[in-house]
């Protein structure tokens, strides 16, 4: 069995190893690039939501490349994720690809999503499986942690890339330890890594929050590497979606960090009183929430044709409206220019400096 | 000065209306309290709720809004009900589930939105008249008896006044799509009219019970978790299986999230089982009514190559 995820974000650095380390043969496919999209879009139905579309691209490659058996998540939510697999099993099989796909159906329950890893790994011991799945969410964890440094080092760095070396580096030292303890010791070693990078350090950069659908929000390719374009501008992200956020809501791994999904619902209430699916209740709560701590604007980023964000978006114009707050929905599709993004993001800094100096 | 006249209750007649209407107004009427329902959709409608909306929902949800501003100044409730899930292991669109929310933010003033969570996971039918209970302020008794009164009530399914319409026996051609695209002539752009005038008989997709549902739920590698999709999911089987028609067309709207996917698996179904012709067609704001009669003659025209024996017939009722 060679087995295969499709890419989101920093995941894969998360579970590759670990699995490794079980004796599983994985192959990722290739980081999403411009080919992956195009595969996808080429294979897709047309009115798929851009997540459906990488994903399928990238399950191309990773065949292509010599992988037999694919993992997708899937749910039963609202929301068209949960059926992701299916459809893009039938594609695949279309084309003529031979391979088995798994689907963890219910990624709420823990005991589903062990008993997978225990079936894919070969694992017995029933705690074997607990210990290898909390051990992958922990490294995801620490991951989100290097990346909320990289966040707040990027734009006050003197010398462009700097950060970006720190955080390859940081990631490699995560990817690398294989146990608790080791994760421990290495995590202690990243603040020190990033530590080393020379910024300014009495620089005040604007700060802009970032929602939206959580692909897009955490899948560089996706978003056209927005958060990097930022910090080039000189504006610090603070991201309201994360991973481990998304899976501590379900598995409660992380003692001290309250339930997110549960605050967003209150903090939206006003404006969304149920979540409708997908990170919908995310985007506007933590929308409201941002404007609350005095963060400077809001980016909120969505799929064309994605159903939860859509009401999001519906729902933070008026928000924009009644808090006076800046917030610029961005819709991505494979049509998206990397000029369109730029010149928006630019205009959108601009006016929020402009409002600052009144 | 209100005591001399009845509460308004205000229903849009666009989305779920096509499917539940009569339960609604045999509920509120048992409560003593009027049902006022908007027009038919007409094109002034939908441009009132397209001017109101900014971002890419699909037609049906701007039609709402089209409707809700016809009838927002002449009642004192409106009753946008949020139906989550009406069954277990399945959910309305996430559109439909935000869609009191969404009303509200967009069409200002409004009045009060009876906006009652059905979600069968949680809470259930209980919290759904608890919720209704609460904006209206009526006893608990009440409101349990006319729920149980409504359920017994008849309910009038369209379809059935559809199929009986149709001139004479000829080709039969099953549609396929969501009640609230079928059953809007403005939306569809009276397709179902069109056909017969062209002489085809017309099926729609609504006539399979539960039990029938679940049977092809049972079939696929997953069920699928859109009430709606599903019922257009089995249709499809069925009229494939049963080849009583002659061919199919599936109505979608633009933009629709879960018909993008419910359509690729009727498309799967179609390769095992190829032997009918199927045409989609696609309905937003832009569609035009010669469009969709382009498309409807050439396919009954190529129906009728396919079947020689059906021509003559259809000539008849044309002539």
């Amino acid at each position: 069995m060679i087995l295969t995820v499709p890419h989101m974000g920093l995941l894969d650095v998360a579970y590759t190893k670990v699995l490794r380390n079980l004796g599983i043969e994985m192959l990722p496919p290739p980081r999403p690039n411009i080919n992956t999209l195009n595969l996808g879009v080429k294979y897709s139905p047309e009115y798929a939501c851009i997540p459906f579309k990488i994903n399928l691209g990238n399950m191309i490659e990773a065949l292509e490349r010599g992988a037999d058996s694919i993992l997708m998540p899937g749910g039963y939510g609202p929301c068209r994720f949960g059926y992701y697999g299916i459809i893009q099993e039938q594609i695949l099989k279309g084309l003529g690809y031979r391979f088995s796909m798994g689907r963890t159906d219910n990624p709420d329950s823990l005991r589903d999503m062990v008993k997978t890893i225990m079936e894919i790994g070969g694992l017995k011991d029933k705690w074997d499986g607990y210990k290898v799945f909390y051990l992958i969410l922990m490294r995801m964890a620490a991951l989100d942690r290097v990346l909320r440094l990289y966040h707040y080092y990027k734009p006050r760095e003197k010398r462009r890339g700097e950060t970006d070396e720190a955080m390859r580096e940081a990631v490699g030292l995560i990817d690398s330890s294989l146990t608790f303890t080791q994760l421990f010791k290495k995590e202690l070693k990243v603040k020190g890594l990033f530590r080393k990078v020379a910024i300014y350090s009495d620089f005040r950069p604007l700060r802009i929050g970032i929602v939206g659908e959580i692909f897009m929000a955490i899948e560089p390719f996706a978003n056209m590497n927005i958060e990097k374009r930022l910090g080039e501008m000189g504006v610090e992200v603070i991201r309201g979606v994360w991973l481990s956020d998304w899976l501590n809501d379900r598995f409660r791994f992380k003692p001290f960090r309250r339930n997110q999904h549960k605050l967003c619902t209150k903090w939206a209430y006003p404006y969304l009183r149920y979540p409708s699916g997908g990170e919908s209740i995310e985007s506007v709560g933590k929308t409201i929430h941002f404007h609350r701590k005095g963060i400077n604007g809001v980016i909120h980023l969505m799929p064309f044709t994605c159903m939860p964000e859509l009401v999001a978006s519906t729902i933070l114009e008026r928000v924009r409206k009644d808090l006076n707050y800046p917030i610029l929905s961005l819709v991505f599709d494979e049509q998206m220019s990397e000029t369109n993004l730029i010149t928006r993001l630019e205009a959108f800094i601009d006016m929020i400096k402009k409002r600052k100096e009144r | 000065m209100k005591k001399n006249r009845k509460i308004r209750i205000g229903i849009p007649r666009a989305l779920l209306y096509h499917q539940l209407f009569p339960t609604w107004k045999a509920f509120f009427e048992e409560l003593n309290l009027e049902v006022i329902t908007s027009g038919d959709t007409t094109e002034e409608i939908i441009k009132k709720g397209i001017s109101s909306t900014g971002s890419d929902f699909c037609l049906p949800v701007k039609t709402f809004l089209g409707h809700v501003y016809e009838i927002k100044e002449s009642v004192d409730f409106l009753f946008i009900p949020r139906y989550i899930s009406i069954e277990e292991d399945a959910y309305m669109c996430p559109k439909l589930i935000g869609l009191p929310d969404v009303v509200r933010v967009s069409i200002n003033p409004l009045p009060t939105i009876i906006d009652a969570p059905m979600n069968h996971k949680k809470g259930g039918i209980k919290e759904f008249l608890e919720g209704i209970r609460k904006v209206l302020k009526i006893e608990r008794r009440d409101i349990e008896k006319a729920y149980r009164k409504a359920l017994n009530s008849n309910i009038i399914d369209p379809k059935i006044s559809l199929t009986q319409t149709s001139p004479l026996r000829g080709i039969r051609i099953g549609l396929l799509g969501r009640p609230y695209l079928l059953y809007d002539p403005c939306i569809n752009r009276s397709i179902i009219k069109r056909i017969e005038t062209l002489g085809a008989e017309v099926t729609v997709n609504d006539c399979y019970s539960q039990e029938e549902i679940k049977e092809v739920m049972d079939l696929l590698p997953k069920v699928i978790y859109w009430s709606m999709g599903k019922k257009v999911v089995a249709s499809a089987y069925y009229y494939l299986r049963d080849r009583k028609v002659d061919g199919i067309i599936n109505l979608v709207s633009v933009a629709c999230g879960p018909d993008s996917f419910t359509s690729e698996i009727i498309n799967e179904l179609r390769k095992k089982m190829p032997w009918l012709p199927f045409m989609t067609l696609y309905f937003d704001e832009h569609t035009s009514d010669l469009g969709v009669i382009t498309r409807i003659e050439a396919f009954l025209d190529m129906i009728k190559r396919l079947h020689p024996d059906t021509q003559t017939k259809v000539m008849k009722g044309v002539a």
